[in-house]
């Protein structure tokens, strides 16, 4: 049986994102960390790809890798003295979290083994972009301008917030 | 052609949702804390996405942006807010915040 590109494909992007979780969780640098999340937003964009989302892959690359990062990045330029007190971190509760987090990731992987879900329906089409957009502007157009609304406030409010601690 | 089943990108989902939960659970840093929720709000992207593959309504990609707009909006809240907690408390351990007076 030979083995198709796709599964090659699929199981070396899954390592892209599984591999620098894994080191996110046993690392205490916070900068290594924040370049870890990069590397695994870029694989799970990959993953978007081979599931025919291109539109998601290329929002996933914006918005997470380039937008999201760089504002955690400054969140830890602007809280921690790099040269000083250094930027790592400490663990606690290891032991009950462990078991909680492996408990779920086993129940959920039982009940997905077991469901047995299947791909149905047909492929979607090649022109998703401009058929997302139709969407936007038609079915979903009240939650279009909505979230709109709530990023324009979101992002006033951040700035004010942050201003006002500069004062401080 | 084989396709690859949708049971993988669900155990891979469901990966990234509980690395997340772990991740906020054990770190005491705020900025760890909050990577970890962008890992679970990724988790349910991925489900999102996952499902709608076959879907010609493209409803779930549509959901999997409005998703990540809320995601933008809420790491730019959470950093303003963070900046103004270690203005305040002169730290970014969650530890060290044990009191709610300014």
């Amino acid at each position: 049986m030979e083995i198709a590109i796709s599964n090659i494909l699929f199981a070396f992007f899954s390592a892209m994102v599984v591999l620098p979780i894994i080191y996110m969780l046993i690392t205490s640098n916070i900068i290594r960390a924040a370049f870890a999340l990069v590397i695994s937003l870029l694989g799970l964009a990959a993953i978007y790809v081979l599931l025919n989302a291109e539109l998601m892959a290329v929002v996933q690359i914006l918005i997470y890798a380039g937008g999201i990062i760089v504002l955690l990045l400054f969140g830890i330029m602007l809280t921690r003295r790099i040269s000083e007190e250094g930027v790592t971190t400490e663990h606690r509760n290891l032991l009950l979290s462990g078991v909680i987090a492996c408990l779920l990731m086993g129940a959920l992987t039982w009940f997905i083994l077991e469901s047995s879900l299947q791909w149905t329906g047909d492929p979607v089409a090649i022109d998703q972009v401009e058929r997302i957009g139709i969407s936007f502007m038609t079915d979903y157009l009240l939650g279009f301008e909505l979230i709109a609304f709530i990023l324009l406030v979101a992002l006033v409010g951040a700035s004010y917030l942050a201003k006002r601690s500069g004062n401080i | 052609m084989s396709a690859i089943p949708l049971t993988y990108y669900l155990i891979l989902s469901a990966f990234l949702l509980c690395s997340g939960l772990l991740m906020v659970l054990i770190k005491k840093n705020a900025i760890f804390v909050l990577l970890g929720i962008e890992l679970m709000l990724n988790a349910a992207n991925l489900n999102l996405v996952a499902f709608s593959k076959f879907n010609p309504n493209l409803d779930g990609q549509i959901f999997a942006i409005f998703s990540v707009v809320v995601a933008a909006a809420e790491a730019a809240i959470a950093l303003a807010i963070l900046l103004n907690i270690y203005k305040s408390f002169n730290s970014s351990d969650l530890d060290d915040l044990n009191t709610m007076e300014y």
